[in-house]
Formats: C-alpha cells, structure tokens, sequence
C-alpha cells in the first residue's frame, strides 16, 4: 500500500501520532490463527436443547392442513412451535413478518415449526413427522412478473402493516417502498439532447458466504428475563426487537454477541434470533440452540442485491452529463424489512460521484416469492456503481471519448450540491485526484503486458462515491475505567467480524490518552448487559463513529485524571496537564501523578480522599440527518462521503472465454488511515468479495422458487488461487472533519467499484458490452462465437 | 445429518467382506461422497464398514506386469508415489486439481470409481490405462475392465456385499506418457467442467504412436471414442487432424443441459481446446494447440 498524499499533511499534531497510522498486529490474530476464538455456536450449557426448523418447500402456497402433534411423540422431543403459537409480525421498517409462517408462506426455506430437543436427531426425527399439506398459490421470482399490473399480490394486507414514515409502500401493489429523487428538469433536457444513451442492468441476488453459519442460544429464565447468544452485527438492535415483540422491559433482556466468523451485513438488523427465542419460550429455564446448516443459510436468513435498472442519460457533446432518468427495480424478496433501506440506499446514489443537474429517480422496492433480502456489503452502492459505470463506459465507448477524462469531468465538485441537496465541502475529499491518479497508475499497469495470440488484453475502471445509510439516530459510545496500575478497560459495542475493529478501536484510544496499547484492554464480545449502546456494525462506520465515542470518552477521562490531581495538589485544575499518562504541574517541583495514581480518587498523608474514581463516557451521533422528502428525495441524508476509483487490467482468452485478471487497483480519499496494513486487507478482501460477484456468484432459482446452488459446490467464492496477483490499493488523506484522526468510512467501498471496473475491462479487451452479472467465461465465450467481438 | 448407524473400523479383508453381507453395510473410505450423501439423506446405510485400516487396501506394488494400486489409495499418494508418477502421469496428473489438499489426503482411488460420477476425476484416466478393477466378495476375486465397470451415473458393476480392492495398471511401453487436464469455473477448488486424459504410446514416434483419450462430465460414462483415437495415431499430428476430431466429439458428447457448472454449448466448445492443449503438453509442440484464427463450430 502507499498512502499518497500523506506527505502534504504537515501539520505538527499529525507528525506526532505515536500508535495512530501504524501497521499493529491484530489484537485477536494469536486467537484467530489457533482456532481459540469462541464463536456463538461454541457456547455450550450443560442442557442445552437443539432446535430444529422445518421449512416450506413451496414459494406461494397456503398451508391447508398443518399437523405437529406427531413430533410431540418423538422421544426426547420437549417441545413444538408453529405460526399459531406467535401471530404477531416483526420487522424494524416494515411489520410484515411472521416468525412462523401464518398459514401463508412466500419463499422456499421460510419457517412452518420449529421442533425443540434434547438431541440434534430427536429434534430432526421431530420435523420429519410434522404433515404440513399445502395448497399452491400464484407466485413471483423476479421484479417484472412483481410489478405486472393485475398480477396477485404476495402481501394483501400491506394496508394494515405498521410501516416507518419514511417508507411508502403502495397497498393493493407488490410495491413495498417506492423512493423518488427528483431535481432540474430531466425529461426536457433528455428531450432536447445532442447526445442520449439508453441502457438496462442487472444485479443479480448474491450470498454472503461468511465463514461461520448463523448460531444463536437462547434462554428464558423463571424469573422473566431472557437472554441470547447469537452471532450478529447488531446485539443492541435485537434486544429492542426482541422486548418489543415478547413485550417485556428492555432491562431484563440481555445479547451477548462474540466475536463473528464474517458477516457482510449478512448478519446485521436480525436473521433467526426471534424464532430461536420463540422457541426457547416452550422451555422455560432451558436454553435452546439453533446453528444453521450452510444450506440454510442460503435460504433461511438473507441474501443480498438482486437489482434491475434502466438508465437513460443526457450528455452534450463536450461529454458533460447533463441529465438522467433511472429506475431501480429491487427484489426484496418475501419480506421487506431489511431491505427498504437498501432500496433507498440505492436510489440516493444512483449519480455515482457525478454532477447532474437534471435528474430523476425511482427506486422501486418490490416483493418477489424469492428469500428476504438484507444489507450486503455496500448497501445499494454495488448495485447503482455497476449500472451507471458501465453505462457511462458503453456511452465513452460509443463516442470515442476518453474514460478517465469523461469521468474528470464530471465528478462532483466542492460546493456544488448533490443529487438530494447537500453541498459537498472539500474535506469530503479530493475525488478529483482519486481519478487522475487510478487513471495514471492504470496506464502504467496496462503497458507491463504483452499478450498471446489468442489472447486480449483490457484496463478498464470505475469511480464511486460511498455514504453510510443508516438511521438518523445511530450512535455510538464508549465506556472507560482506570484500574489501579493505570491499564484501562475500554468497553464499546462494535462487533468484531474479521475487520479488525477492536485493535483499531484500542489504536486510537492508546493514542489519545498516549498510552502503550497493552495499557488498553478492550472487550470483544458484546454483552448489552454491561456495554454501552451502539446502533449496529455497519456501513463501515465503526473506525469514525466508535471512533468518535472514544475520542469523547478520552477526553473526559483525561479531565477527570486532572480533576483529581489538581484536588490532590491542591493547585486550580488549569494548572495541571496530562501528558503520557501522567498529571505534571505546570510549575515545576511537584512529583507526576501517574493514571493509576488518580484511579480511584486520591487519599492524602492524612487519609482523606479527595477526587473520584475515574469512569468516562462518551458518545457520538453522527449530526443533523433527516429523513428524505417524500416527493423530491432531498434531505440530509448522509453524514460522510468516502471517494474511491477501481480499475483492472485483465487478459480474456478467446477459445476459452476465461478471464486472468493481472491487476487490481483501489484508489480513495480515506481521510486518515488508523492501521495501513488492516485498512489494506479489508479493501483488498472487499475487492476479492467484488471478484466474485463479477464472475461466479449468482442465486440459481428453479421454477419451482427453490435455490439450486444452496452449498459451495455449486455457489462458488473466489478461493486464495483465483486471487490476483497483484492487488493495489492507494489511500490518498485529505484532512478530514468530525473524523478521529481524520479516519473516515473505507471498509465496504473496495466492493463498491469492482464489477463495472472489471466488465468495462473486458469491453476494451473485446469490444463485448455486458449488462449482467455474473459474467461467466461462458457468456464471454457465446459472445465471442457469435462474432460479435471487435477486437 | 443425525442418521444413526453402526460403524466399524476393518482391520482384515476377511472381516470387511464378512460384515458387508449384513443388510444395509456399505463400504467406507474416504467418506467425502458417503458423508455428503448421508448428510443430505440420500443415503441411509445402516452400518459403515470402514476400510481404511487394511493394510493391503493402500498397498501399491507391481504385480504380473501391472501396478496393483490398493482402493483406499487416496488422492495425494497418486501424485507422490513413484511407480504411479514415473510410469502413469496421466493419473498423477489426474490428482492434482482434484478438490483440494485436505479432501485429496481423504478421497480414495477406489471410492473416487465406485462412486462414478460422471465428474469423476480419475476414471478419464484409468479408461485410457486400460485398468482393471479388482474386486472381492464372499463369492472371490473378480477383474473388470474399467469401461465395463461403470454403467451409468452413480451406477457400477457392483454387486451388494462387494468391495473394490484395488485398481490394477498394464504397464506402458517405455516411451509412453499421459497428461490430465481440465476446465473449470475457478482456479481454486471446483468440480470440473470438463475434464480430459490423454495417453499417448510410443510418444515421438509417428509411425507407431498411439494416441488414447477419454473426456469425463461430457456424458453418464467416461467419453472414450476408439475410432476418433485412431485418427490420430500412426500418423504426423497437425492441428487439423486434432480439429476435425475435436468437432466429431463435439457432436458425438450430450451434456446434461441442467448442470451449472457448463452449459452443452460450452462443453462442445472447450473439449477441442482441451485435446489440443493436452497434445500439445505431451508433444511438446505449442503449434498443436488451439490457435484462434481456426473457424469455431
């Protein structure tokens, strides 16, 4: 990694960061690497009961006729649920789902009972004597037959839903949530055009893949509480929505949350927790696991993107982008709730980092008889990046216009407001030099190669821009206590998936408070018990927003050390100063007063005890979002932009149709970077994850609804061999605000550009425009033999 | 998962072939089909007869001019024995993208054919060996041909309460050798798409050479066509001869159009690129392999 720019940074408070900016090892990595991490599915009480999930095999069908009383006579079978048992609906956005299905069911895999026992077999002996007798119904697999005027609707009753105001779904329509942004005059200016361009996109729906399987153990106790230990983003988030939805007090629900084996979002908002808890009520004082088979997790908790787009764009002939009217049709699957923020998601960044001043957009979100869809690395941003680069890659290609220079000319600029009316500021970054210098460095990476006869070779790239979606009232804090030999325990609620969020998280607390890092001792498992809030873990807002928080606490504590020394002392608080750990005087002569010297208070010669035990809080809420205007789409909707460009050079083998991707490279303007080498890996495992979705990874529907590639013989990941060899990734560090250490948001975004970076790749290798992903060897081959190569 | 069954770890021929008589007891090797299988409740066997622990199962030595390679051989061992590398590169080949390291230290040769997928990565190369399958029962010893001993997809000759002792390897004439080689979706662990050996006797010399292939995941039962082998033996290869027989295979291979790991399209296009890079490896000669100026048909 080279972090270009960070030489412009002169000032003096940046040149003295002692544990900020350096690459140290991982905190976890001893535990990781020996397999001593404990994931959620390895908490085992003695008594533990295993629950089972009998699934539909339908994707529209009403249950006629469900029979469980079978399972009850399996030995060791101690207890069933079935849609009876909980008729309230869930969800965090949209109430639209059962925890069990209610005599209806809308996709393959939702679950119809669940059975509860004292072993893994009992349990399954149980859920194949359950008789379910189903009745089929009319159903939709894709965004086209949703949409189809007098088609049957997957939610009759969206009227009565509780919805959030924010969302407008359209009852009497499969239309969940329908997003417009509307500003200038878009149809006039396509209208009066000297150069138009029409084009339609798919993303298909992907999986997560993450490492572990979704596991959660639940637990009621006599005495009313609950408690759950579940492998999720969000512990904070599902203890809310478990009180609510089993109406108890918030208090007496507790979420532990250990350390993930991945998630992606995949395991964010929540998956299966509340029906493990509805099944743990079966048992009171047992605890009742669930841990998913890989193929569950295909088609038992969420899957991601799965978008249609068109885009019909205006360009004069100089090559300014003056006007675009876009559709976004996403299938969200049977259930709305995780994904009508990403329908928004979408449709805010549906300019990519561009300034056009004419613009409309309508982002649909549409029930389809297909999973729920949930977050997925990047949140719409993949989605709308891949449609609109490589829509401007077939416009730059048809007109003979430069890639690098269309895209020059028309990033948005400081002062000039987006899409949705915020005006972008300079210490949102240089996405000027986050091109020139993907463009520049591009050119040099092309001219390396030669190629065989039967080979192409192709560079091709791709500029995005990244905000958080998230709620308007996502914070974050952060908790510290000083122990008496000064080490300090920092408690937060941000998960620890593989990013490595608690070794940069201990970074910048060693650093405020300049201390060695060993003095920090930070909690990798959550416990909502004792941890401070946090909305969730995502939208890479982890590093800036917990960030934040501890920057807060940090500052307090140190106040408070003060505070003491100076009672000690008997001097006026100013005239006592923290430096390195320790309280000096500003006049010479009195002995430092050490952190641990301070913890607790400080006793005089006499015994009496001056100050307090230092505890320090802090917080952070990212400032002044709102909700989007229902009619135009402006708002203050994001509170932080991250700039990034991708590019590829790759070789295309025409007998073959296979693609050797030879370099990669991720160019943003992250701020500040608080651990290179862990703010590389992530890029560069965002860029792997990219890769895959470029060229493998697709849910195979069968008619039927079913998923036919639910396991990892035919749903294939990118492995270590299919990595290329070279995986660039450039940070450039605009000083920026309201950031710690000027650290902003970077994790999600090296997924962001890939695809089109790539695709728009083969286009210069081949001539071939590809609109859907993935594109398989296979495509590129039929293409090719169909002659319809230029190159 | 959770079927119960008996297991039980064999330590004498005797004693698999005895227990293989019981009613639902199957033979047990590597596991990494019979697990998935069971797994997935496919496959509910009532007692396991693990054969891994017979030392003559993994025992590989010459044998009346043939190399005996014991069933419970697994997939590593093909790669770093010897006898198997020196004398059968094809099958040496054969091993080295099979799944990955960990499942080749478990996957069997033996397992690998009574399994008889038509993805099956060593039965390409055990056709154009000409190997024998060695198999026992309480009835005795049987050898079948492996051409015959593969009837369909996951179909063999055998019968209940017999077992795959060994696979049995003709030797080659001294100036023979054979390559492995496929296509997949990734570079990483995948099942083939398609898959080719290749072997050639009497390798430099054009008036003897014969020349054997056979193609896996094309059809139910390894693709091996002797009239198009003869083609191209006893003759001076150049790359239209390796052309027109490509395209004669092409027509002659159905794929199932329901996989999803190649479409019939796709197949019938890669096998001409495979033969002519495996011809073109064992002849060291680049010119044979596939060029694009060709017409694609």
């Amino acid at each position: 990694m080279k972090a270009l720019g960070s030489q412009s940074q002169s000032n003096s408070e940046v040149k003295k960061l002692r544990i900020v900016g350096r690459s140290v090892r991982r905190l976890d990595a001893v535990e990781k690497v020996t397999g001593s991490v404990r994931y959620s599915g390895d908490y085992v009480k003695p008594g533990t009961l295993t629950l089972k999930v009998l699934r539909s095999r339908h994707s529209s069908a009403q249950i006629t006729a469900l029979d469980s009383t079978p399972a009850l006579a399996v030995p060791g079978v101690r207890g069933v649920i079935t849609g009876v048992d909980f008729r309230k609906l869930i969800g965090d956005v949209v109430r639209d789902q059962p925890i069990l299905a209610q005599d209806r069911v809308r996709y393959v895999g939702e679950p119809i009972a669940g059975v509860i026992a004292e072993t893994p077999e009992a349990a399954q002996q149980g859920i194949e004597s359950v008789r379910v007798t189903y009745q089929s119904l009319s159903s939709s697999l894709g965004v086209e037959q949703s949409l189809a005027a007098g088609g049957f609707l997957i939610h009759p009753n969206l009227a009565d839903y509780t919805i959030v105001s924010c969302i407008h779904a359209q009852a009497g329509t499969n239309i969940c949530h329908h997003y417009q942004l509307r500003t200038g005059t878009p149809l006039e200016a396509l209208a009066s055009a000297a150069i138009t361009h029409e084009g339609t996109y798919e993303f298909p729906h992907i999986a997560h893949a993450a490492l572990e399987p979704h596991s959660a153990t639940a637990c009621w106790e006599r005495d009313g509480s609950l408690w759950l230990i579940t492998s999720s983003q969000s512990p904070h988030l599902v203890r809310t929505m478990l009180a609510e939805t089993f109406e108890i007090p918030e208090s007496m629900v507790t979420v532990i949350a250990p350390p993930l084996g991945g998630g992606f979002g995949g395991k964010s908002d929540f998956t299966i927790e509340p029906l493990v808890v509805l099944a743990a009520r079966t048992v009171i004082g047992s605890p009742v696991r669930l841990t998913l088979e890989r193929e569950e997790v295909f088609s038992g908790t969420v899957l991601g993107r799965g978008c249609k787009a068109s885009i019909h764009s205006a360009w004069d002939k100089d090559g300014k982008f003056i006007a675009a009217q876009i559709r976004l049709l996403f299938a969200v699957g049977a259930y709305a709730n995780n994904a009508v923020n990403i329908v928004d998601g979408g449709g805010h960044n549906a300019l990519g980092p561009y300034f056009v001043p004419n613009v409309q957009v309508d982002s649909l979100g549409l029930y389809t008889n297909t999973p729920p869809i949930g977050a997925f690395r990047g949140y719409g941003h993949p989605e709308v990046h891949w449609m609109l680069e490589r829509h401007i890659d077939e416009v730059v290609d048809r007109q003979g216009w430069d890639p690098g220079h269309i895209r020059l000319l028309n990033l948005i600029k400081p002062g000039m407001k987006n899409a949705f009316g915020q005006t972008i500021e300079v210490y949102h970054g240089n996405a000027e030099a986050v091109v020139t210098t993907t463009a520049e460095r591009l050119a040099t990476l092309k001219s390396k190669y030669q190629v065989e006869a039967h080979e192409r070779l192709g560079a091709g790239l791709a500029a995005f821009v990244k905000s958080p979606v998230m709620a308007t009232n996502a914070a974050s804090s952060a908790v510290l206590k000083v122990h008496r030999d000064g080490s300090v325990d920092l408690a937060i609620s941000a998960s620890e998936m593989g990013q490595g969020s608690t070794t940069v998280l201990s970074q910048i607390a060693a650093e405020s408070l300049e201390l060695p890092l060993h003095k920090i001792r930070i909690n990798h498992e959550i416990d909502t018990r004792t941890c401070p809030y946090e909305w969730q873990t995502v939208g890479s807002t982890t590093t800036w927003k917990v960030g934040n928080a501890i920057l807060a606490a940090t500052a307090q504590l140190k106040n408070q050390a003060r505070a003491n020394a100076a009672a000690y002392f008997g001097v006026p608080l100013a005239e006592v100063e923290y430096r390195q750990g320790e309280m000096v005087t500003k006049e010479p002569g009195r002995a430092a007063l050490s952190l641990g010297k301070v913890a607790l208070g400080c006793v005089r010669a006499d015994g009496s005890v001056v100050g307090s035990p230092l505890i320090a809080t802090g917080w952070y809420l990212p400032k002044g979002l709102t909700y989007a205007d229902a009619n135009t789409g402006q708002g203050r909707l994001a509170a932080s932009w991250t700039f990034g460009c991708q590019a590829a050079v790759l070789k295309v083998n025409v007998m073959t149709g296979r693609v050797t991707v030879l370099d990669m490279l991720t160019v943003m303007d992250v701020g500040g970077v608080i651990n290179p080498q862990l703010a590389e890996q992530q890029v560069i495992g965002a860029m792997v994850q990219g890769l895959g979705a470029t060229f493998l990874e697709k849910i195979v529907y069968a008619a039927d609804g079913s998923i036919r590639n639910a396991s990892f013989t035919d749903y294939k990941i990118p492995g270590l061999e299919d990595v290329p060899n070279n995986m660039e990734v450039i940070f450039l560090t605009t000083p920026s605000v309201d950031a710690p250490y000027n650290a902003k948001p970077l994790a999600e975004h090296g997924i962001v550009g890939v695809a089109p970076a790539l695709v728009n790749a083969i286009r210069d290798a081949t001539g071939l425009h590809f609109s859907s992903l993935p594109v398989t060897s296979e495509l590129i081959l039929e293409r090719l033999h169909r002659g319809e190569a230029s190159r | 998962m959770n079927r119960v069954f008996d297991y039980v770890a064999c330590r004498s021929l005797a004693q698999a072939v005895d227990l293989l008589n019981q009613p639902g007891a199957i033979p047990f090797a590597g596991g990494t089909d019979i697990l998935v299988a069971i797994r997935e409740g496919k496959l509910r066997p009532k007692l396991l007869v693990d054969l891994k622990a017979i030392p003559e199962l993994s025992d590989i030595r010459w044998a009346d001019g043939m190399l005996r390679i014991g069933a419970c051989t697994n997939i590593n061992t093909l790669q770093t024995n010897n006898d198997i590398a020196c004398h059968f590169p094809v099958l040496a080949t054969a091993g080295l993208r099979f799944a990955c390291y960990e499942l080749r230290n478990r996957a069997t040769i033996g397992g690998n054919i009574a399994n008889a997928a038509p993805c099956a990565q060593t039965a390409p190369p055990l056709v154009v060996l000409d190997a024998l399958v060695e198999v026992l029962s309480r009835a005795g010893r049987r050898l079948v041909p492996i051409q015959e001993f593969i009837t369909g997809v996951s179909s063999t000759v055998l019968n209940p309460g017999e077992l795959i002792t060994a696979l049995l390897l003709p030797a080659q004439p001294d100036d023979s050798s054979g390559i492995a080689v496929r296509a997949a979706r990734v570079d990483g662990m995948d099942l083939a798409s398609v898959h080719l050996a290749v072997q050639i006797r009497h390798l430099l010399d054009d008036a003897n050479r014969e020349v054997r292939f056979c193609f896996g995941s094309v059809t139910a039962l390894p693709a091996r066509y002797p009239d198009l082998e003869e083609v191209l033996s006893r003759t001076f290869l150049t790359r239209e001869l390796i052309q027109t027989v490509s395209k004669a295979v092409a027509a002659r291979i159905a794929p199932r159009k329901s996989s999803l790991r190649a479409s019939p399209f796709y197949k019938k296009a890669i096998v001409g690129v495979l033969l002519a890079e495996a011809l073109a490896k064992l002849l060291d000669n680049p010119a044979l392999a596939c060029s694009e100026e060709e017409p694609r048909w």
